[in-house]
């Protein structure tokens, strides 16, 4: 697939005393909505977007990194609107926020508005932006940091909540 | 990317190689690489045009005397390498007072991300004084998001986000910081006293300053509200270095615990209108507006819509000269992100339809107003067609 050949990884190896784990961020292009929509078909799932310059959103990673673990069969995948020259901060929060076996993705040009317009045409950019998908993709969006509760019952909608 | 990373250098080297230091080239791009689109523009009072560049690990100033037509060879402020931080809400900034010092604040990542500096030049750009920190907490805390102010006194004022009291702000979300502010003093101008000017300002939106006829501060800025309602607040210094209680200038009630990135703009004309413009997601109004005050926000007009909405109007700026007012923001189609302007000739009293300056389709940054006496001018840079600047035609 010609989208796949264009993604550029960018991935750097943790070495812990247990394993060494790889993590990627590949790059949101254009077309790269449609590509994590067909990935995860028929599936529900949880698009969180982010940037390394919202304190905002940094708040929120511990939350998620908990619901990533309690909830492991609930796909979650998180896309930093920051480009390319951003992604060594990011893989250094990530790598902090123990969420490198979580899908990650970085846009391919910082914070570009046709990127954001191909997930939302109505969202303004303003973070963190949270999508639930339901099995048959209808989503629901929020923008702002949301409680344990908010999650609890938005994620309830789309999948079977085991904790929180 | 790596087109880009050589391109850069490159482009740099034949500019030293072609010119002496301080000589002009007839180009108005810039020949270092900028990072996100931010560059900042200021007019001395002899007309010349001065701009400060950030690049990844040195910041450059340079010159036009011929209003943006050519530009001369950029000289660096920091003499040793830093990793350089701005983005399009926390851009670097240049001021020159009257007598001719030019005033640099710029970022960089050190002990804290995006640690703020300051440092001046008194041989109209020919050498800079070595970086200062504006901070004095900047070892422990993080502050960014500075505006730099320079008032009648030629004093040099800074204010800026402030992380160091988080018990202050801790019951108005992640997203609530202090507001701080720090004015020159000492025989060089250069020494800076940290104060508290308000508590509970929105850590993600950048604060707007001017000076009102008197010669004192004016903040524009977006509040954290005890409901958590992240609205817009004036605040005013009197002559004794005291700060009025914040007026809340709009009643949009955007509550929400987030980073709008998106903060406000402030011009103070002549006879002490303060036109405002800000964007919100509210209860009450969505988009962006305008309204202007007479008496500091005790009393504000209705707001005004900007801009269509289905094209999200954002980031506005606002500058008066003499009865003229100007608005400039962009648009984003889908497609092209555009810059508009619409503009007053009676103190925004009435408006003049709004009309499209320049379109791109590559990421751009904001748009800055610029006035020189009672010409005002638009800058915008964008990554497929460089720095365009150009007068704005009554």
């Amino acid at each position: 697939m010609k989208f796949v050949k264009t993604i550029c990884l960018f991935c750097v190896f943790l070495l812990s005393t247990a394993h060494a784990q790889q993590l990627e961020i590949e790059l949101f292009q254009a077309d790269a909505y449609q590509h994590i929509l067909n990935k995860h078909k028929d599936q529900p799932f949880m698009l969180v977007i982010w940037s390394v310059t919202c304190s905002a959103c940094l708040s929120e990673m511990a939350l998620i990194q908990k619901i990533h673990q309690q909830n492991p069969e609930l796909n979650i995948v998180m896309l930093s609107v920051d480009g390319p020259e951003y992604f060594a901060d990011m893989l250094e929060i990530i790598a902090q926020e123990k969420l490198a076996d979580v899908e990650q993705w970085g846009f391919s040009e910082d914070n570009s508005p046709a990127l954001r317009y191909s997930i939302d045409s109505r969202w303004y950019g303003e973070l963190p932006r949270t999508y639930f998908f339901d099995k048959a993709h209808q989503r629901k969006g929020f923008s702002g940091v949301l409680t344990a509760e908010q999650y609890k019952f938005q994620l309830g909608k789309i999948i079977p909540i085991k904790g929180l | 990317m790596i087109y880009k990373i050589l391109l850069f250098p490159l482009l740099f080297l034949l500019g030293l190689l072609g010119a002496q230091a301080g000589t002009v080239t007839k180009q108005n791009n810039p020949s270092v690489e900028i990072l996100k689109n931010t560059l900042a523009l200021t007019f001395a009072i002899d007309g010349t045009l001065w701009r400060v560049l950030p690049g990844p690990e040195f910041v450059y100033v340079d010159y036009s005397k011929d209003l943006g037509l050519s530009y001369s060879q950029p000289i660096k402020v920091n003499k040793k390498a830093q990793k350089i931080s701005a983005w399009a809400e926390n851009p670097p900034a240049i001021k020159v007072s009257r007598t001719g010092r030019i005033y640099i604040l710029y970022y960089a990542d050190e002990q804290q991300k995006s640690t703020s500096y300051f440092s001046y030049s008194d041989d109209f750009g020919r050498s800079f004084s070595a970086s200062k920190l504006i901070s004095d907490h900047a070892a422990t805390d993080m502050h960014y998001m500075d505006k730099m102010l320079l008032d009648k006194q030629d004093n040099v004022h800074f204010f800026w986000h402030d992380k160091r009291d988080p018990n202050n702000n801790a019951a108005l979300g992640v997203g609530a910081l202090s507001l701080y502010h720090a004015k020159s003093e000492g025989a060089d101008k250069s020494r800076l006293k940290n104060s508290l000017v308000s508590h509970a300002v929105c850590s993600c939106c950048r604060s707007a300053v001017s000076l009102s006829p008197q010669g004192l501060p004016v903040i524009l800025m977006r509040m954290v509200f005890a409901d958590g309602a992240r609205d817009h607040a004036l605040l005013t210094q009197n002559n004794q270095a005291e700060w009025s209680v914040p007026q809340h200038i709009s009643d949009d009630h955007w509550v929400i615990d987030a980073c709008p990135e998106h903060g406000p703009a402030l011009a103070i004309d002549e006879q002490g209108r303060s036109h405002l413009t800000w964007f919100s997601l509210g209860d009450k109004r969505q988009g962006i507006f305008y309204a202007q005050t007479d008496n500091y926000g005790a009393a504000v007009s209705d707001p005004m819509a900007i801009g269509q909405i289905q094209f999200l109007p954002s980031h506005p700026d606002v500058i008066s000269a003499d009865k003229r007012v100007v608005l400039a923001w962009t648009e984003f189609n889908g497609r092209e992100t555009s810059l508009y302007i619409q503009q007053s000739d009676d103190r925004g009293n009435t408006w003049q339809v709004a009309k499209k300056v320049f379109s791109t389709l590559s990421t751009a940054g904001y748009p800055q107003l610029l006035a020189y006496k009672e010409r005002i001018f638009i800058s915008w840079m964008t990554q497929l067609e460089g720095h365009r600047f150009i007068e704005v035609s009554k």
